[in-house]
C-alpha cells in the first residue's frame, strides 16, 4: 500500500474499508491476515468509483467496456479502466483457451483480466495510491 | 469455463462480483501482484484469491443462480502482456479519458479449485490464444482536463 504524498493531504487505503464493500471476496495468504489486523476507520471509505459508461449484457447495465474486438483500431478503444477519477497504469485483455478439469478432459474458457495501478479519488473524496485487479 | 466452445454450456464463472458502488469485478490487490514496464510494452498480474464461482455469466449478472451456486473457489493466475503490436495516444471526450496505450500480445496460465472437489488447470501460456490486449497509462474522471 502506498500512501499518496503527504503534502497533498492524502491518506493510505484501508484494505478493510475497501473489502468491507466487496462482499464475498478475500484474498488468499498474507493479505487477508493483514485485513484482519488493521484497525480501519469507519468514517472513511476508500472504495473507488466506477467508470460512468458501460454496456448491458442480458439487460443488466455494468460499468465496464469489454476489450475491443480484434481489428478495431487501437485509437478507437473504450476506456480500459474499471474505476474513474484515476491516474495511473492500466491493462486489459481477453484470452480464449483450453484446459482440463475434474471429470472433463477438455474444457474451454474465456478470461477477461486487467489491472489499475496508481492514484484515484475514493468515495470519501480523498486521494489514494493502490493496485486493483480486474478478474 | 465451458463444456464446449466458448459461449455454449457454461459450467463455471469466476469473478469477484460487482461492488456495492458499481465497480465491476475489481478488487484491491497487493502492490506486488502487478508489475508494469510500459516502455517495454510489458506487464504482469499474478494472484491467488478466493473468489465466487457463479456458474455462468447470466446468473452472475442477474443474481439468479442455479442450485449450489455461488460457491467460494480458489483461483490462481499468471497473466502477462508482452510484445508491442501498435501504439496510440488517445483522448476520448465522450468517455473522459486520455492516455498513451499499447496494443500487445498476452498470455495466461490459471487454475481453479472448488469446494466440491472440482479442479481445473489451463493449458500453458499460449500467445496464439489472445483475442486482444492493451496496456497504457491514462487519466480519467477528475484527472481528465
Amino acid at each position: 500500500m502506498r500512501p499518496a504524498p503527504a503534502n497533498r493531504g492524502r491518506v493510505g487505503v484501508s484494505r478493510r474499508t475497501f473489502f468491507g464493500a466487496t462482499a464475498g471476496v478475500a484474498l488468499a495468504a498474507g493479505l487477508s491476515r493483514t485485513i484482519v489486523a488493521q484497525g480501519g476507520n469507519p468514517h472513511r471509505d476508500a472504495s473507488p468509483r466506477p467508470i460512468a459508461g458501460g454496456v448491458s449484457p442480458f439487460g443488466v447495465f455494468i460499468h465496464h467496456f469489454p476489450i475491443a474486438a480484434p481489428g478495431t483500431p487501437l485509437a478507437n478503444i473504450s476506456d480500459p479502466s474499471q474505476i474513474t477519477d484515476f491516474n495511473g497504469f492500466v491493462g486489459l485483455n481477453r484470452i480464449r483457451g483450453v484446459g482440463a478439469g475434474t471429470g472433463f478432459p477438455s474444457l474451454s474458457y474465456q478470461a477477461d483480466m486487467g489491472f489499475m495501478v496508481g492514484e484515484y479519488v475514493a468515495i470519501d473524496g480523498k486521494h489514494y495510491n493502490a493496485s486493483f485487479g480486474f478478474i | 469455463m465451458f463444456n464446449g466452445p466458448v459461449g455454449s454450456n457454461q459450467i463455471h464463472d469466476y469473478n469477484p462480483h460487482i461492488d456495492s458502488n458499481g465497480v465491476f469485478w475489481t478488487i484491491l490487490v497487493p502492490n506486488d501482484a502487478v508489475e508494469v514496464h510500459l516502455g517495454a510494452g510489458q506487464a504482469s498480474f499474478r494472484l491467488t484469491a478466493e473468489i465466487p464461482d457463479d456458474h455462468d455469466l447470466k446468473s452472475s449478472l442477474t443474481k439468479v443462480f442455479p442450485a449450489g451456486f455461488p460457491q467460494s473457489a480458489r483461483v490462481a493466475f499468471d497473466v502477462e502482456w508482452r510484445g508491442i503490436v501498435d501504439r496510440a495516444h488517445i483522448r476520448n471526450e465522450d468517455q473522459q479519458f486520455e492516455g498513451d496505450f499499447l496494443q500487445t500480445g498476452s498470455t495466461i496460465r490459471w487454475s481453479s479449485m472448488n469446494p466440491g472437489g472440482f479442479q481445473f488447470m489451463s493449458e500453458g501460456p499460449n500467445p496464439a490464444r489472445v483475442v486482444n490486449a492493451v496496456v497504457g497509462h491514462e487519466r480519467n474522471g477528475v484527472f481528465f482536463d
